[in-house]
């Protein structure tokens, strides 16, 4: 569908860039089709802390103004997009979704991130709704758009989910331990964590500063590679596919691919078979320092996240959440020691993953995102088979956080649906710095996947307007 | 039952070396604890001896958006 048939909200940045150089479409018409979206779907998805619809609409119209004259803001000219109220953006206070910033000033300028997006051309239609401090998974009041009783991940579940639903064409998240990757997954969106410390974290209230990352949401892997270009400052960002049979997957047992609900083990591995038949190589490559790499991660992220809200905490634990304050209190039994292992850990589990890269020859890692879909947003455990139900935080991040560690890319691309019609997300890790190979073949692998599922597969109900 | 108390009762004596009191009431509090010894425990697979803690920043690694500022 193009939007000449349907509605501009629904197209990806990639076929709006078309529709604005063509002149088919306004700056100003797609800025008014997102606000519309938003305001059909906000009052079951509370995807967004704040619109900023006036100031939308006042740049679009500039914008049209110099297009007619021939003059484009840049690759992101006219693209509606939401920011993770942990990014400053001048003029906007950043509350962190925390009662101890409710009255906070307005940030006096953007974000090196919000500002390599305005410079592009990119239009901030709003902030997107994090977890408290970007410390966790749920994100609430954000809902998911595929079920609004469950959650959308987090802790960038406002920016997944309004991309998912077509209020924001792309997104910036933040992922510490998964926050990109896990909404991505659960809101069947594309989420791309680039290589830790190409993308300046300025302006970025930190959560765990050795592991935080930025990083685009997006309708598909091509959309998410021309906002890291934008956000890197890149100058061609259009990706060529790969073929297939030029592509080497490794599959990592056991760590990737125990303790998985049914639908998603399923999905994955629906999803590899389809990629072998479609003519991808694909081998074992286990990592056996995956549990160890998690668990440096998650020690890492608790002594720090410690470090940067201790004083907050202790003086005014009212002004805080629940599970921030526990996390707080919690992680002050680390002691020094303890995260200094998890340090030296991190030194031996970066040449771990890379001696696993270099032996099996693999271009990249794919696994599930996370091994639960959208936990219900009254029932926060994911159940497997036979074993313990596991909190959802410790289930989310079970995939995701050893990247976190190591440091290197990793992009989430929908691959299928479980039992009760939720996505499930593919996790593909590369080389660091590989950035622009593995959208590639994540595109490569969409390419597949639609002609498996059909166009718009991917899609929640919501967006077409289905009532839920 | 009573190792799993024991159990317990030094778990909330380590806590209260770092100054961190654990009630009964307080269960989620006490498996924040848990969950934390048991990934650094899950360190102990590895053969740390002699490797040097890894840099926070890679000074190697450019940070491309703010050469370009």
């Amino acid at each position: 569908m193009t939007w000449l048939d349907g509605d501009p909200a629904d197209l990806t940045i990639a076929e709006a860039q078309v529709a604005l150089r063509s002149g088919a479409l306004t700056a100003a018409e797609l800025v008014e089709a997102t606000l519309t979206r938003a305001s059909r779907t906000e009052r079951q998805l509370h995807a967004y802390v704040t619109l900023t619809g006036d100031q939308a609409r006042a740049i679009a119209e500039e914008q049209d103004d110099a297009a007619r004259g021939g003059t484009f803001s840049g690759p992101l000219h006219g693209i509606p997009l939401g920011v993770k109220d942990i990014f400053d953006v001048a003029g906007l206070p950043t509350k962190c979704n925390s009662k101890s910033r409710s009255r906070v000033a307005a940030a006096r300028e953007d974000s090196t991130s919000v500002e390599m997006l305005r410079r592009a051309g990119g239009i901030i239609v709003g902030k997107t709704v994090t977890q408290e401090f970007a410390a966790g998974v749920v994100s609430h009041p954000a809902r998911n758009p595929w079920d609004p009783n469950r959650i959308p991940g987090g802790s960038s579940g406002g920016s997944a989910a309004a991309v998912a639903v077509g209020s924001a064409m792309g997104a910036m998240g933040s992922d510490t331990g998964g926050s990109i990757r896990i909404p991505a997954s659960v809101c069947g969106t594309v989420g791309l964590k680039p290589t830790y410390g190409v993308l300046s974290t300025k302006g970025v209230f930190p959560l765990a500063w050795s592991l935080d990352t930025v990083g685009p949401l997006a309708k598909s892997a091509q959309d998410a590679y021309t906002l890291y270009g934008a956000l890197a400052g890149l100058q061609e960002t259009t990706l060529e596919l790969l073929g297939l049979s030029d592509i080497r997957v490794g599959i990592s047992h056991p760590h990737f691919f125990e303790r998985l609900q049914p639908g998603v083990y399923s999905a994955v591995r629906e999803a590899i078979a389809l990629l072998a038949s479609g003519g991808v190589e694909v081998v074992d490559a286990p990592w056996n320092d995956a549990r160890a790499a998690r668990a440096a991660g998650f020690i890492i992220n608790r002594a720090e996240t410690e470090v940067v809200h201790r004083d907050g905490v202790k003086r005014n634990p009212k002004r805080y959440g629940p599970v921030l304050v526990e996390r707080v209190k919690a992680s002050s039994v680390m002691p020094a020691g303890g995260y200094l292992r998890a340090l030296q850990a991190r030194s031996v589990v970066r040449e771990s993953i890379e001696q696993v890269f270099i032996d099996h020859g693999v271009d990249v890692l794919v696994s599930p995102a996370t091994p639960a879909t959208a936990l219900p947003a009254d029932d926060l455990y994911a159940a497997y088979d036979g074993t313990e139900p596991e909190s959802v935080t410790l289930a989310y991040t079970r995939m995701t956080m050893p990247f976190n560690v190591t440091g290197q890319p990793v992009l989430v691309i929908p691959c299928g649906l479980d039992e009760h019609g939720l996505p499930v997300g593919l996790q593909i890790a590369a080389r660091p710095f590989d950035e622009e190979r593995l959208c590639r073949i994540g595109a490569s692998f969409e390419g597949l996947f639609s002609n498996q599922f059909g166009a718009g597969w991917s899609r929640p109900p919501m967006a077409a307007g289905v009532a839920l | 039952m009573e190792q799993s108390e024991s159990t317990r009762a030094a778990l909330v004596g380590y806590a209260k070396i770092f100054g961190v009191e654990i009630t009964p009431e307080e269960e989620s509090l006490e498996r924040s604890v848990q969950e934390i010894i048991g990934f650094l425990d899950d360190l102990e697979t590895l053969d740390l001896d002699g490797v040097p803690p890894a840099v926070a920043y890679d000074p190697t690694w450019p940070r491309v958006n703010e050469v370009l500022r």
